[in-house]
């Protein structure tokens, strides 16, 4: 009976310690994509942001003016380079990229689909792709 | 008075569920069904804004029409369609979440118009009614898995 309970209590400190093991790899899986990650350094959901102000319209924004946003991201504390590719989601159609500063450094990105209102009326959905470069 | 062996049965019963649960957590990260069903409905609102020029499939005409329109007004014409059709396929490929198959239903009164192929394994599914002058178009957008 009594080597009954203790076989019970090693099953049950087993089981115990593979719980604790899968939610600490839980815990590390999403904690450590932010570990590696400058607590000053603006991620590249807080730049989403600054593009937000240009294409709210929905009118296809200005390269320039996309230009001097990149320009003003890369000025912020920690940020190396930044790119923003524009790509249509139709074939045949012309896609942009614009870059500002230096590729170097841990790279994050992330992907909106917007629809744009064309120069002679048309609207077609477009594939934003903001890629940021930080210190690590 | 307590059946302590049962007792300890229902714990170790209770512990191998929950760790089945965090494992099956684990492995399976991707399979949001709320994720899932923002996604197809933000595909479906993409589809149903897309206007596009007329004169890229009727040289010299003049204007822009929504795709859906184009879709069901160019039946009579079989190359006028195939072309609208092949545009409706390009655009569902761009747009469709990866590790799923798409199909487009557009009806309008009678007529039905299908991109993509449909299956048995559909996923999620999303269904507008679009109110028009001539009627009521209704635009069945479904994911299946691969």
């Amino acid at each position: 009976m009594m080597e009954g309970n203790a076989a019970e209590a090693g099953f049950m400190s087993a089981m115990l310690a593979v719980l604790v093991v899968c939610m600490g790899s839980m815990f590390l899986i999403q904690a450590i994509p932010d570990a590696n990650l400058s607590e000053d350094s603006p991620d590249v959901e807080d730049l989403w942001a600054l593009v937000d102000a240009a294409v709210v319209s929905g009118e296809r924004p200005d390269i320039k003016e996309l230009s001097m946003i990149l320009e003003a991201m890369v000025d912020q504390k920690g940020v190396n380079g930044v790119s923003l590719e524009l790509r249509p989601a139709l074939p045949l159609m012309e896609r942009k990229t614009i870059n500002a500063g230096m590729m170097e450094g841990l790279r994050d990105s992330s992907v909106r689909t917007i629809l744009f209102a064309e120069e002679g009326g048309e609207r077609i959905p477009y594939f934003l792709t903001l890629a940021v470069w930080i210190d690590v | 008075m307590y059946d302590r062996r049962g007792i300890a049965n229902i714990t170790d019963a209770l512990l191998f569920i929950i760790i089945i649960t965090v494992v099956a957590s684990l492995l399976i990260p991707f399979g949001n069904d709320a994720e899932v069903h923002e996604d197809i409905e933000e595909v479906h609102d993409l589809l149903l804004a897309t206007e596009l020029k007329i004169d890229r499939f009727i040289p010299g005409s003049y204007g822009t029409m929504s795709l859906y329109k184009l879709l069901i007004l160019s039946h009579s014409d079989d190359e006028i369609h195939g072309a609208v059709k092949a545009m409706c396929e390009d655009l569902l490929d761009s747009l469709t979440p990866k590790g799923y198959h798409v199909s487009w239903t557009v009806e309008s009164g009678e007529e039905q118009h299908l991109i993509g192929v449909e299956t048995d394994n559909v996923h999620i599914t999303s269904v507008r009614d679009i109110s028009d002058d001539g009627g009521i178009i209704t635009s069945k957008l479904t994911l299946s898995l691969l």
